[in-house]
């Protein structure tokens, strides 16, 4: 066991440096850069600017230089928001993300796993039917589509909550969390339901239920370890769901978190801190994935560490 | 699934006069098991009236859809004036903006996803064939890619191409609109390349390619012509899927205001116009973000049925 985790965090090294190449080249190959764009800016003083922040050193010599800072969790000063550096920006947008996308993970996985079992348990009923309701509108409208039109019910005509504001009150919360949260209630509810279905026929289930359990008994206890791998498995994919969503829901609901800055870096070419944000994110996914492995092999006695 | 067990030619346990049963070919079973689905087939028919629609509709208005009526400026809903659903506040159709704005969606939507399965039938039929080293490395960097969220790659092509000033011929890969395209093209290459892999490598010691290879052909050649072309039919199963993800990608693009430029708009561009008037006209974001809904509905649809009425092991 602890030598698989061990195996497999190392295994992830190779996967974020290439991460890191891929990254700094693709970026670099291109022409073009930070100061390029502004055209009332004299060529000797893009020149300038470029040598300051050793854009015309060799790339490879830079590359050398980016990474040693990063192996030192320096990732570089911002090229446009000149007081931070993106250490600093990334310290001031990622608790915020973090707090958003951790609620929409949690709530997506709960409400998805109850809505599947709902849904497995009452084949055609009333909460069968909502729940694939509610799964097709989480799986086919985009998460800008339902964001606003949220903020036009429950901000504009009911007024409950905020439109978009950001402060320290849970209300402030609630949209942007419910928003982010829905494609993965989809998802999740989809595949806890087929899975249930399936666990539900399997024959160590019934013999539990010739032993005279109680239903519910036999179900949680039961049919839920076999029939949760599957979204155990999600687990993963979600997260990358999850900060592509983050993206869109902070612009939606004007979040300071790194979303915001992300998309504002890409529209200024603010290389270090593009960087630095996929990066992070890069690495959030494959600790995710990380956790979801290991995490399976715990649960599953069927998956071996060989 | 017994339309597909075909009887022999003759059998004897048949009664006389008994019609004999004709044997129907794999993809006419499909297709059958797909014009059961009549989910599948009712979106077929009101994606087909979208994009009409949207490519048809606009010569119907005597107008364009940037021009603007002074005379009725943020008129209301009323189904029988000139405006079906109204003008926004300078006094443009808003219907005939949404249907332009449908025009490039759909189109990006479209030549997105053509694009991206020729990549990805090219890449995945390479890796599979040659195998070896180089299909480890290929599928290594696949899987990287894949584990980034895909917002994350589409923003960074498009902002590496944008501002790049190059050109592939008389093509300039850096005006914001081609970018996108391309942005849209290469963010959804990654997953049917594992899945045009997969037949590539199940094709690899067939007679024919061994044939081909007996024969003198080079590897590009055989690649080419021999192991891509019967890779297609794996992949287009997913291409309603595709045609979705490069719609959806296009216009998150848009909507983060990195997508297409003016004076184009999409749907995606539409709605964050919309998004940012809630407050005045609900409709300025109704109107896109219902067309855009309906349209991913049908092709989520459509993508249940064609993976139900193609791929039975699945289900």
């Amino acid at each position: 066991m602890w030598s698989y985790t061990l195996r497999r965090t190392l295994g992830s090294v190779p996967t974020l440096l290439a991460l890191c190449v891929i990254t700094f080249f693709m970026m670099r190959v291109a022409p073009g850069g930070p100061f390029s764009g502004n055209r009332r800016v004299s060529p000797e003083f893009v020149k300038l600017m470029e040598d300051a922040y050793h854009l015309n050193d060799p790339l490879w010599q830079q590359f050398w230089t980016w990474f040693n800072g990063v192996l030192h969790f320096d990732l570089g000063p911002s090229l446009k928001l000149r007081d931070y550096n993106v250490s600093e920006l990334i310290a001031i947008g990622l608790p915020t993300s973090l707090e958003v996308g951790a609620w929409a993970m949690l709530l997506s996985t709960l409400v998805g796993v109850v809505l599947g079992i709902a849904g497995a348990l009452r084949r055609n009923g009333p909460i069968d039917y909502s729940a694939g309701a509610i799964a097709m509108v989480g799986v086919a409208v985009p998460i800008f589509v339902i964001g606003p039109l949220l903020q036009i019910v429950f901000g504009l005509q009911l007024r409950w909550l905020p439109v978009a504001r950001w402060d320290d009150s849970w209300q402030c919360r609630v949209l942007p969390v419910l928003t982010l949260a829905l494609p993965n209630i989809a998802y999740v509810s989809r595949l806890m339901r087929s899975s249930m279905i399936e666990t539900a026929r399997t024959n160590y289930v019934r013999t539990a239920r010739a032993k005279g359990i109680g239903e519910w008994r036999t179900i949680l206890k039961h049919a839920l370890r076999g029939a949760i791998m599957p979204v155990v498995a999600y687990l993963g994919p979600a997260t990358a769901v999850t900060i592509s969503g983050s993206v869109v829901v902070e612009t939606v609901f004007s979040i300071p978190g790194i979303g915001r800055f992300f998309v504002e870096s890409v529209a200024n070419r603010d290389y270090p801190l593009i960087m630095g944000v996929t990066l992070l994110y890069g690495a959030i996914v494959i600790a995710a994935n990380l956790v979801t492995d290991i995490a399976r092999g715990l649960l599953d006695p069927k998956v071996s560490y060989e | 699934m017994s339309d597909l067990t075909a009887a022999p030619n003759g059998l004897p346990g048949l009664p006389a006069g008994e019609p004999m049963p004709v044997g129907i070919s794999p993809f006419k079973a499909s297709a059958r098991r797909f014009a059961r689905n009549h989910l599948a087939v009712v979106s077929c028919f009101v994606l087909a009236f979208i994009v009409l629609a949207c490519y048809f509709g606009p010569f119907l208005f005597p107008f364009s859809s940037e021009d603007a009526d002074f005379e009725n400026i943020s008129a209301p809903v009323d189904l029988f004036s000139a405006h079906p659903f109204g003008t926004d506040d300078l006094g443009r159709d808003l219907l005939l903006r949404v249907l332009d704005g449908g025009k490039v969606s759909l189109a990006l939507g479209f030549f997105g996803a053509l694009v991206s399965v020729m990549i990805s039938v090219i890449y995945g039929a390479t890796a599979g064939y040659v195998g070896g080293w180089l299909d480890d490395l290929m599928m290594r960097a696949v899987d990287i890619l894949l584990s980034l969220p895909f917002i994350l790659l589409a923003i960074l092509i498009k902002v590496i191409l944008q501002d790049s000033g190059l050109h592939l011929g008389p093509i300039p890969l850096d005006s914001p609109n081609i970018s996108l395209f391309i942005a849209v093209a290469f963010t959804l290459w990654l997953t049917p390349a594992v899945i045009a892999r997969g037949q590539a490598v199940s094709l690899r010691s067939r007679e024919f390619v061994e044939a081909a290879r007996a024969g003198g052909m080079n590897p590009w050649q055989i690649i080419t012509q021999h192991i891509a072309p019967n890779s297609v039919n794996v992949v287009i199963v997913y291409s309603s899927l595709l045609v979705l993800e490069a719609i959806v990608t296009e216009s998150v693009l848009s909507y983060l205001g990195i997508g297409v430029a003016p004076p184009f708009a999409s749907w995606g561009s539409l709605i964050d116009e919309g998004a940012a008037r809630i407050e005045t006209d609900v409709r300025l974001l109704l109107l896109p973000g219902g067309f855009l809904a309906a349209v991913l509905f049908c092709l989520n649809y459509i993508t249940d049925g064609l993976r139900d009425a193609f791929d039975p092991n699945e289900r």
